[in-house]
């Protein structure tokens, strides 16, 4: 939940900042990766370690292991792979394109159809009511 | 000559694994969780079934993205499900058939195979995606059908396919990136934003998930009807969430049963 500012002039204080289109599509994006997070606080038992007192352990080191197979590698890296291979159809291939129809928009407040856009930061609200809560809390202070 | 058959689902929220034979899979989340309340142990799969407390769960998910990354995780998870506590396998008379997602890499690919045959002397394998399975049964069921369009919602991504005459066509697979996991995530945000934090209770919230979401057959209809004030709203709940004294699992109540009490979080 920490409030991140994206754009370096959004720093220097104006009264009236404003998100650019790019900073906004970023905030989105953003937005929408964070969905992926596994967890959002940390390991009550970090100092456990990894696992801890797990009944079961193989019987040879598995990550050892893994490593000299060449098969421990993070998303970014697999995805690096793939743009090697020449496959016709693969992952990157396979991801769909932006909706033909038009973006439907809610409220970021009370997640009603709204009709009208935060002018400082692309947020959408629905009624002076709800802009009033925006601005009070999540207006370009972007959580989670 | 008569070997059995286990089926191993390996979704990257839940494993559902059981004998070809069986009338239900049994399903096992695909995780190991940490409890603040228990420091002695984790707890693998269903196991969080015996945990008193399940507020505040870390989770150690084998999968990011879609796709097994995490094979110390796996093989923890897998060591439990095959043992005697699960789903006991005597992998030298059986034959697996386990699920990969689609378009899995290669790499993740041969070290599945390479960890269940080395590891595990499977007897024979095959590794096939879920929505092969699927498609193969509905063709079966219906055997005029020239084609159908599979839908397959994941945790971390949903995928469309084409199956022609039972066979799949690549060419026409698309994914969006969205599944159950930002779902949930996205419903604690929504919760946390207006009622109360709970962004570090993914195990509740995806029971509260699980228990109130619907998918809405008429998008503008239900909004509207959402809208309306209780009592002329047949969409609003009241959920009661677990309170682990008295409490051990939320559920969902209509709102003119409720004696306003305790905590509860409406949703529509
Ligand atoms: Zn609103
Ligand atoms: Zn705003």
């Amino acid at each position: 939940m920490a409030a991140t500012r994206e754009s370096g002039r959004l720093k220097d204080g104006g009264q009236r900042r404003m998100l650019d289109d790019a900073a906004r599509m970023r905030r989105a994006r953003k937005a929408l990766e964070s969905l992926e997070h596994d967890n959002f606080h940390e390991d009550p038992h970090a100092d456990l370690g990894m696992f801890y007192l797990l009944i079961y352990h193989c019987h040879y080191d598995l990550n050892d292991f893994l490593l000299s197979m060449g098969f421990k590698k993070s998303f970014a890296q697999l995805i690096e792979e793939e743009k090697t291979y020449i496959q016709e159809h693969n992952y990157i291939s396979a991801q769909a394109p932006p909706s033909q129809f038009p973006e439907r928009h809610f409220c970021s407040v009370c997640g009603f159809p709204s009709n009208y856009t935060c002018i400082p930061c692309g947020s959408r609200y629905c009624s002076v009511r709800c802009l009033g809560t925006h601005l009070d809390t999540r207006c370009l202070k972007w959580t989670a | 000559m008569n070997k059995q058959v286990l089926v191993l689902d390996n979704g990257a929220n839940a494993a559902k694994v059981g004998f070809s034979n069986a009338t239900e899979p049994k399903v096992i989340p695909n995780c190991i969780m940490k409890a603040k309340s228990e420091r002695r142990r984790p707890f693998i799969g269903d196991q969080i079934s015996e945990c008193r407390d399940a507020s505040g769960l870390f989770y150690i998910l084998p999968f990011q993205k879609g796709y097994l990354l995490n094979w110390e995780a796996e093989r923890n998870i897998w060591e439990y499900i095959f043992s005697k506590d699960c789903c006991p396998v005597n992998f030298n008379e059986t034959c697996l058939v386990i699920t990969e997602p689609y378009f899995n890499f290669a790499s993740i690919q041969e070290a599945m195979t390479e960890i269940l045959f080395e590891e595990y002397e499977c007897s024979s394998l095959l590794r096939i995606n879920a929505g092969d399975l699927a498609a193969y049964r509905y063709m079966k069921e219906n055997p005029g059908e020239m084609c159908c369009l599979l839908v397959d919602v994941g945790y971390s991504f949903s995928h469309v396919v084409p199956y022609i005459k039972g066979k799949k066509i690549k060419a026409g697979i698309r994914r969006i990136d969205i599944g159950g996991k930002a779902l949930t995530n996205h419903l604690k945000d929504i919760i946390s934003y207006r009622q109360l934090h709970v962004m570090d209770e993914t195990y509740v919230m995806n029971q509260v998930k699980e228990d109130a979401c619907f998918v809405s057959h008429d998008f503008n209809g239900d909004m509207k009807e959402a809208r309306g004030l209780l009592g002329k709203n047949s969409i609003v709940r009241d959920y009661i969430l677990p309170d682990y004294t008295t409490i051990r699992r939320g559920y969902v109540r209509k709102p003119e049963e409720s004696g306003e009490d305790s905590e509860q979080v409406s949703k529509y």
